[in-house]
């Protein structure tokens, strides 16, 4: 295990130049001044060249890249050119929203999405059929237009949950976890469906394998069966699944947290890219290529220990 | 089995009900109570709290901290803040009294030094205010209680420039400090609580103890959150926030349509302004009747339903009702008339239209899109350019494009002439020039005060005749509030805000 985890680093390492590099490039050739619009309608061309001057922006381009490059290797990532405020503090404050946010929704739908799933394949019937449908409106529903309709129906009228906000977990676990209501449902609705849907394929085809056979021949009782060996190993995939998803819903929740105004990297970044603050958005790209390869990381170390086929690859 | 899933689904059901009855069932930490006040800011901008890169749309977030030198009311006319007396010696020359006994929060004194610092820092930061000390030559410290703002020409706005953000007073000591940015420090009200302040996102203000007006500022907390305008209404609705202010017109038709509280007046004049005056990039800009053809060629009413949803005015010129310069005579200079239209681009030579390219941004597709129809009808190819917001005010200014769209919004007429109407103005990035239009603004800058509203209305009139914009409409900004605030008066995003604004019990 120790090996899989040293090897991701040393491959880590230059993948995460790369993106940055990348994304330094991209953003470079993308149009539009920040001093332009830190200057807006009081905006001259004397006054956008001499705000470029200050904020370094008329360096040449390796020059520029340099700089950037330094910054990344003491881990600062650069500063806002708004306010000068550093991209890392930035991103220390935003990313317990998002990681709450996006480790919720994911957990919400391996749960509910893996009960449904195995629930529904264990029965069949008119579940099966009701699966399908709900499942589909599930998979089909935008998750702003869903957290829209729980805010109209659960915060508006009823005012049983908070339209908006959040509280940081450290200040209130309850209240944290009541701002998050509304939010992870309507982010993980789709999950939810895709997985049980995964899941109950899954199931189904583990149900009639020989094992399963073999293990009722043997007595062990039908529940054990279930949760205890078949799941095992429909999980696989679906744990694939998972893991991929919750990249998904990182980028889902660019629109959720705009929709219950919720403080995380997502606003941080749809400002920023509104402003043209290159350094927040450059720090942002970094920093979701950074959590992408721990979350990859993590997932191969949870197949490794559902499968002993994954270990001995 | 059967019977086990029910029981699992009763029990989780059970815990949802049970968690949220714990939370409190519709209590929230950031609830708004007559204690805190929670205001929301649409305007998407990120505050940097040092005055000199500040903007008129970071008031929101700078007002609980600094005070101006001069309050502007409501209604246009000036009282004493940290300033207590002030007045122009002549039209270079303006003289101040401060208050005395004032501290920053440091506990540095605010004396006439701190002014000179200050008003000095605005003028060499080469931030977005910068032109508006542009023709401050020198500031003289007359004694610790008095100063001396010698200027390199006749500037009336002054005064209205002192009571925005160019005259809010940071401590000397930090001027220069890179932390000022994010960590004000003022004579303001309150202070910005950095522990409960996110970046970028809420910012958390505690009041002063000590501060000289306290009684006009009785919340003992202010939040002042960035947010979505449909998530601040919805916050608005549910309780969350005591006021929000909006310019959208699907926001305010919610919000009139909720029964929710709603001060607001027009802000922005949704213009194209016709830049090349002079016809260098389209030569049939040159006549005036051809840009008076352009003006009768639109529907402005019809602009204003369609694209304002009826929250906006049909208007012809940049300057306000209530603001000096303004002419209630020329909103009715243009009148919808496609037929006068063509005949006046028949006479000017251009009766078969012309190309017209035009800079635009997504915020004006819709009114960019009507305006293209009304124009072709008269035989004029409305070319729009859409380009990222980052570029816009550029091209602009550089006289990329032969006309532009621009929301427009006057705050201060004579100031805004000098940024749209004289031969070295920002927004006349072709310097066009007129005799009439110079002379009127010159003898606006001396005039006194009883003659020159007289004087700017003149020089509004010759801008309409002359047809040097096209304006549209003037669009609808404000604030809505839940009824448990008072003392709510919007003023163009401008101070006072906050300043008497209390708990409704």
């Amino acid at each position: 295990m120790l090996r899989v985890v040293g090897k991701r680093l040393v491959v880590a390492i230059p993948l995460i130049v790369a993106v940055a590099s990348i994304s330094f490039l991209f953003l470079q050739i993308t149009p539009g001044s920040p001093a332009s619009v830190i200057l807006g309608t009081r905006a001259t061309p004397e006054g956008i060249r001499e705000l470029d001057h200050k904020l370094g922006l008329d360096q040449p381009l390796p020059t520029q890249y340099g700089d950037y490059l330094s910054e990344l290797v003491h881990g600062t990532l650069g500063h806002s050119l708004l306010n000068g405020q550093s991209v890392t503090g930035l991103l220390a404050s935003r990313l317990q929203v998002t990681l709450s946010l996006a480790i919720l929704a994911t957990l919400v739908s391996a749960v509910v999405g893996m009960w449904l799933g195995t629930f529904v394949a264990t029965r069949r019937g008119w579940y099966d059929r009701v699966l399908t449908p709900v499942s589909g409106l599930g998979l089909a529903m935008p998750s702003f237009w869903l957290g829209t309709l729980l805010v109209l129906l659960l915060a508006i009228h009823t005012h049983a949950l908070p339209a908006t906000g959040y509280v940081p977990i450290e200040r209130s676990v309850v209240q944290w976890a009541y701002h998050l209501v509304l939010p992870v449902v309507a982010l993980s609705a789709a999950l939810v469906a895709a997985i049980a849907r995964q899941t109950r394929v899954a199931m189904i085809e583990e149900l009639g394998r020989d094992y399963v056979r073999a293990l009722r021949a043997a007595g062990v009782p039908r529940r054990s069966i279930v949760w205890r060996h078949a799941l095992r190993n429909a999980s696989i995939p679906v744990v694939t699944t998972l893991g991929l998803q919750f990249v998904g819903v990182l980028g889902g929740a660019v629109i959720i947290e705009q929709v219950f105004s919720l403080p995380g990297v997502g606003s941080l970044v749809l400002q920023a890219a509104n402003s043209h603050d290159v350094p927040v958005v450059q720090g942002v790209v970094v920093a979701s290529a950074v959590v992408v390869l721990v979350v990859n990381l993590v997932l191969d170390l949870v197949l490794m220990a559902l499968s002993p086929k994954v270990r001995r690859a | 089995m059967r019977s086990r899933a029910i029981r699992g689904v009763a029990t989780l059901a059970l815990c949802a009900a049970v968690a949220v009855a714990v939370a409190g069932g519709g209590g929230s930490a950031a609830a708004a109570t007559n204690s805190n006040l929670l205001f929301a800011s649409l305007t998407g901008t990120n505050p940097n709290f040092d005055p000199a890169q500040g903007s008129i749309n970071m008031n929101y977030f700078l007002a609980p901290v600094y005070d101006t030198l001069i309050r502007e009311s409501t209604n246009g006319t000036f009282s004493p803040n940290l300033a207590t007396k002030w007045g122009y010696t002549n039209p270079k020359t303006f003289t101040m009294t401060l208050r005395t006994g004032i501290k920053f929060t440091d506990g540095t004194p605010f004396d006439a030094a701190a002014v000179k610092a200050n008003l000095m820092h605005v003028k060499t930061g080469k931030g977005p205010l910068a032109s508006e000390m542009s023709v401050l030559k020198s500031v003289t410290v007359l004694s610790p209680s008095r100063v001396r703002l010698n200027l390199s020409q006749p500037y009336p706005s002054m005064p209205t420039v002192l009571a925005s953000v160019s005259g809010m007073m940071a401590s000397p000591k930090v001027l220069n400090s890179k932390s000022l940015a994010t960590s004000p420090v003022g004579t303001g009200p309150y202070t910005l609580d950095t522990s409960a302040t996110v970046t970028n996102d809420t910012y958390v203000y505690d009041k002063r103890s000590d501060y000289w007006n306290s009684a006009a500022y009785p919340y003992k907390q202010i939040s002042v959150k960035n947010m979505d305008p449909a998530a601040a209404l919805n916050a608005l609705q549910s309780g969350q926030l005591n006021a929000a202010e909006f310019g959208d017109a699907t926001s305010i038709s919610r919000i009139k349509k909720a029964g929710i509280p709603f001060t607001g007046g027009p802000y922005n004049v949704w213009t194209l302004f016709l830049l090349d005056r002079g016809g260098k990039k389209v030569p049939a800009l040159k006549s005036p009747l051809v840009r008076q053809a352009l003006n009768y060629a639109i529907n402005r009413p019809a602009l204003v339903k369609a694209v304002q949803l009826g929250y906006g005015r049909p208007t012809t010129q940049l300057v306000k009702p209530g603001q000096p310069g303004y002419s209630a005579k020329m909103d009715k200079a243009y009148p919808y008339d496609p037929a006068k239209a063509k005949k006046l681009l028949a006479q000017a030579g251009y009766a078969k239209g012309f190309d017209l390219p035009a800079v635009s941004v997504s915020i004006g597709d819709t009114a960019m899109s009507a305006l293209k129809s009304y124009l072709r009808a008269v035989g004029v190819n409305l070319k729009i350019k859409d380009v990222p917001i980052g570029d816009w005010i550029g091209d602009i200014v550089a006289g990329k494009y032969p006309a532009a769209f621009l929301p427009y919004g006057v705050v201060e007429t004579y100031y805004d002439y000098g940024q749209f109407a004289t031969p070295g103005a920002g927004f006349n990035p072709f310097h066009s020039s007129d005799a009439v239009v110079n002379r009127l603004y010159k003898q606006a800058a001396s005039a006194p005060a009883s003659k020159r509203n007289a004087l700017l209305r003149e020089l509004n009139e010759r801008l309409v005749k002359q047809a040097w914009f096209l304006p549209m409409f003037s669009d609808t900004f404000g604030i809505a509030h839940s009824k448990s605030v008072k003392g709510i008066v919007w003023k163009s995003l401008r101070p006072p805000l906050y300043y008497r604004w209390s708990p409704a019990s």
